[in-house]
């Protein structure tokens, strides 16, 4: 009985699983990437908070191949493209943009990863609270 | 050893090699490594056993870097270093370079007791 109304549900237990998976993971990615903006800059760093402010996670949704997944990553476009729609420099500095440079660096400027260190590290935290959300949904039924 | 260690052991014969950043003029084609993570993932007795050690190589390059690049990747496998990614960055237009980026990770065992 239970099993058959786990069935039911599980369009609606999974994408909240995945939630709070997703959700430990930005918290690392958060944090990782607080540490890294502004440190080590030639000059002194003039962050506005804006990438660390778009940051979040997707909704769930079903991708091509029927499976649930979510998305941790930099929402668009920033404040000051707002003011710019039409205009030629609307599309010129994205957050994905930014956060590329900043997780892989370039000539002249070192890498600063912060998206990858955060998925290696929070890979098991990530696990244990998708089991403990899964668990306490089950349980719910 | 430590991977930092064995990447420049292995890397420094084939390409001019820094870690963090290159000091100095760079030349054409230089490889970058950046330390990224030690995670301990196996336990006993209460204590870790086991690291996993992961970086980033940034292979700058002003020509093709096509063949480097299966030069440095073929050197890391046959030290045993396992390549967890490899992402063609882009051209940067500004300065010339190719940017290539490689990770890699590699197990080692942690000793409690110091050497």
């Amino acid at each position: 009985m239970k099993v058959s109304r786990l069935a039911d549900k599980t369009d609606e237990i999974v994408p909240r699983v995945l939630q709070a998976g997703g959700e430990v993971v930005e918290a690392k990615v958060k944090s990782n990437l607080q540490a890294v903006i502004g440190s080590g800059t030639k000059e002194e760093s003039r962050s506005t908070g804006e990438l660390v402010g778009a940051l979040g996670v997707s909704p769930a949704m079903l991708d091509r191949g029927g499976n649930f997944n979510v998305k941790v990553g930099f929402d668009e476009p920033r404040r000051q493209q707002n003011t710019a729609v039409r205009k030629r420099s609307y599309k010129e500095r994205t957050n994905a943009m930014i956060a590329n440079v900043l997780e892989y660096g370039k000539h002249g400027q070192p890498a600063k990863p912060f998206l990858k260190p955060a998925k290696s590290a929070s890979k098991n935290a990530c696990i244990e609270a998708m089991k403990a959300k899964l668990e306490s949904e089950v349980n719910g039924i | 050893m430590s991977l930092l260690e064995e990447l420049n052991t292995v890397l420094a014969p084939l390409i001019p090699i820094e870690t963090g950043v290159f000091s100095g003029t760079p030349p054409d084609r230089y490889l970058v490594i950046t330390p990224m993570t030690d995670t301990f993932d196996l336990y006993t007795d209460d204590a870790p056993r086991h690291e996993t050690q992961e970086a980033r190589l940034s292979l700058f390059d002003k020509g093709s870097y096509t063949a480097i690049k299966n030069t440095i990747v073929r050197a890391l496998l046959n030290a045993d270093i396992t390549i967890t990614d490899r992402r063609y960055i882009g051209h940067e237009d500004d300065t010339g370079y190719h940017h290539f980026a490689i990770d890699v990770a590699k197990d080692y065992e942690y000793l409690m007791e110091e050497q």
